[in-house]
């Protein structure tokens, strides 16, 4: 593993006859071992401890924390010391923590001391008087063994590791899983249960522990999810999908088989993704389309159908008698181009961000601008239009186009709809943390089934009243959308044949 | 021959202002209406050889009621019916016709998809007369002597 161990080991000599403990040194630093000696049991439990403080010292205070090491790879232990036994102090050895490879040496070779020292765990017996290469075999052997022990600690360590980590990758898939806002239900290759995440159980109306190895086909018949049994069994893909109602929603499901390293099925992965939002949304995607493409095409056909009489000349030879005709030609291409204006006029209140930087925009010039601009049908309609502003009114933060168009819109439906000598009155004033104005009219008013139907595009109440008058259908749709966009709110109150009142709240 | 008597029922005014003269213009007596409460008082009075009949009026449906409702109700079932389809596809309007009249035989050519050209329609108008007059279906029922009135 580290280089320490790579090199020679150091070995203790524990024995009390000088002699020996000479030879063993010459021995073995002949053969680049490094030795230490101790005459007795004490001598050399000083020793294994002074040489586990040096080390310690040596070692950066982070590694001080981590477990001493190994100060001595191999202690060789005489049976007889002066102060205990070799297996008395082997003991002593062990509880102090150290774990060298050790080498019993006693002259007094008989099985039963072999027999207590192997059971005791020493590693070697090698009985007196021994040969030089004896002892340098037993010192390779066990140097060798201590390798290996070395190895598998390592091994052991490192497969604990991998153990952990492979726990703690299950623990996180399960909580990646069970978070999942997809409900996701596992079955294994024997068509049981093995996993079901909450929007699961949730939607089966049960928990996880009552659903685990019990079989799919018990778990799912009597469910919405009952058609999927067959390909969940015995799939003929390794990936179907569908769609599904379940409790008025709409699930997409996909079943997927995974398979092992060696490519056979180990089981199937249901998942089922609710996608109303997103079907609602693209249903009223392609409602949108059908009524612009409906209301691009009646003026188109209008106007078509208006030249047609006039190249026929169904009218006879005289040019006069085309001009109505004509004229509303006329004006329907005014509409249409209107309409189209609106289009993009809408297209571009969708975008999150306004195209134009928000400035503090004054309210009192805006609204009389956008007064000003109606005069002309105000005057032909003998409206009385007022503002009431109050003083200080705060200006609010957005495009100043946008405050122009939210006006327009609002104060030109108000005149549009309104009764030959009505009013028009909009008060402006502070309310809490809003700036409040509100657009009263005296027209015709809105249907209470309609009022929340008022801001969706293309949506015009059709009455006899307002059969004639122009209008794209986009334009409250338009001050809805730029209102909110500058975080503000528009709402509608009012009573049929009386009149309306739109109020907007733009934060101050 | 006598003169043929077309009722024509859509909300555009422009449009029904163009085919009213452009049918004029061809001898043919034209009455309108703008929705279905109209029609029904108009047939009563103006007894129509033909109708030609938006779909989409004041509602989505309302071109489809009035239609399913002519074709079940005695007198006015065999008044031939020219609808005018906004729908980009004429298919889904005749569907829709077909599934609310439940099994009547709806002849394809009474769909023309909007927007017009007045001479088809025209043309068309007169195929369709000319198949109902085929077939004697005098208008109307009970007073057999119309015919004789022109």
């Amino acid at each position: 593993m580290t280089d320490a161990y790579s090199s020679r080991a150091r070995i203790l000599v524990v024995d009390d006859e000088y002699g020996v403990r000479s030879a063993v040194r010459q021995i073995l630093e002949l053969e680049g071992y490094e030795v230490a000696e101790a005459a007795t049991g004490a001598e050399a439990l000083a020793l294994l401890e002074e040489q586990a403080l040096s080390e310690e010292q040596a070692l950066s205070e982070e590694q001080a924390a981590q477990p001493t090491p190994t100060q001595f790879d191999i202690v060789l232990l005489d049976y007889r010391l002066p102060d205990t036994d070799g297996l008395s102090l082997h003991k002593e050895i062990l509880a102090r923590g150290h774990q060298p490879m050790t080498c019993m040496i006693t002259a007094y070779a008989d099985i039963d001391l072999a027999c207590a020292a192997t059971f005791q765990g020493i590693d070697f017996f090698l009985a007196k008087p021994f040969l030089p290469d004896e002892l340098l075999e037993v010192i390779e052997t066990l140097s060798e063994r201590l390798q290996a022990r070395l190895e598998a600690e390592r091994l052991r360590q490192e497969h604990e590791a991998n153990l952990l980590a492979l726990a703690e990758e299950k623990t996180q898939t399960r909580l990646l899983i069970s978070s999942l806002r997809d409900a996701v239900l596992v079955v294994n290759r024997e068509g049981e249960v093995v996993l079901a995440n909450e929007a699961m159980t949730d939607l089966l109306g049960t928990t996880e522990e009552a659903l685990l190895l019990r079989p799919v086909g018990d778990v799912l018949r009597g469910t919405p999810l009952a058609w999927l049994l067959a390909d969940l069994e015995a799939p003929r893909k390794d990936r179907t999908v569908g769609q599904l109602l379940w409790a008025e929603r709409t699930f997409a499901s996909s079943i997927v088989t995974f398979r092992g390293e060696d490519g056979t099925a180990r089981g199937r992965i249901l998942t089922l993704s609710d996608i109303t939002e997103i079907r609602r949304l693209a249903m009223e995607k392609e409602r949108f389309i059908r009524t612009m493409v409906h209301e691009l095409k009646s003026p188109l056909g209008a106007v078509r159908s208006l030249i047609e009489v006039t190249t026929d000349k169904s009218l006879g030879d005289d040019l006069d008698s085309y001009l109505p005709l004509l004229r509303r030609a006329e004006e329907r291409i005014d509409g249409l181009v209107r309409l189209i204006n609106d289009l993009l006029l809408l297209s571009r209140s969708e975008q999150a961000q306004a195209p134009g930087e928000p400035q503090l925009v004054e309210i009192p010039p805006a609204v009389s601008a956008a007064l000003a601009a109606l005069a002309e049908p105000i005057a032909a309609r003998n409206l009385s239009a007022s503002a009431e502003l109050e003083p200080d009114l705060p200006s609010v933060l957005l495009p100043p186009d946008d405050l122009d168009l939210i006006l327009a819109n609002l104060l030109g439906n108000a005149v549009k709809y309104n009764r030959e000598g009505g009013s028009v009155k909009l008060r402006g004033y502070r309310q809490h943390q809003w700036v409040r104005l509100d657009i009263e009219d005296t027209g015709v008013g809105i249907a209470p089934e309609n009022l929340d139907r008022v801001f969706t595009e293309f949506f015009r109440e059709k009455r006899p009243e307002t059969q004639e008058l122009e209008g794209s259908g986009l334009g409250l749709a338009i001050v809805k959308r730029l209102v909110e966009r500058a975080g503000g709110r528009v709402q509608v109150s009012s009573r049929q044949g009386e009149g309306s009142t739109f109020t907007v709240l733009l934060p101050a | 021959m006598e003169t043929k008597k077309i009722l024509v029922v859509d909300d555009d005014r422009d449009l029904v202002l163009s085919i009213e003269t452009f049918l004029r213009a061809r001898g043919y007596e034209v009455a309108t209406a703008a929705n279905s409460k109209e029609a029904y008082e108009r047939i009563v009075e103006f007894k129509p050889h033909l109708i030609v009949l938006d779909v989409m009026m004041n509602y989505e449906e309302e071109g489809m009621v009035l239609a399913s409702a002519l074709k079940t109700d005695g007198p006015t079932h065999s008044i031939p019916i020219l609808i005018l389809s906004g729908f980009t596809a004429q298919k889904e309007a005749r569907e829709k016709v077909l599934a609310s009249l439940q099994g009547q035989d709806w002849p394809a050519d009474s769909f023309m998809q909007k927007p017009v050209r007045l001479a088809e329609l025209a043309d068309r108008i007169q195929v369709l007369l000319a198949r109902a007059e085929a077939a004697r279906t005098p208008w109307p029922i009970g007073e057999p002597d119309a015919k004789d009135n022109d």
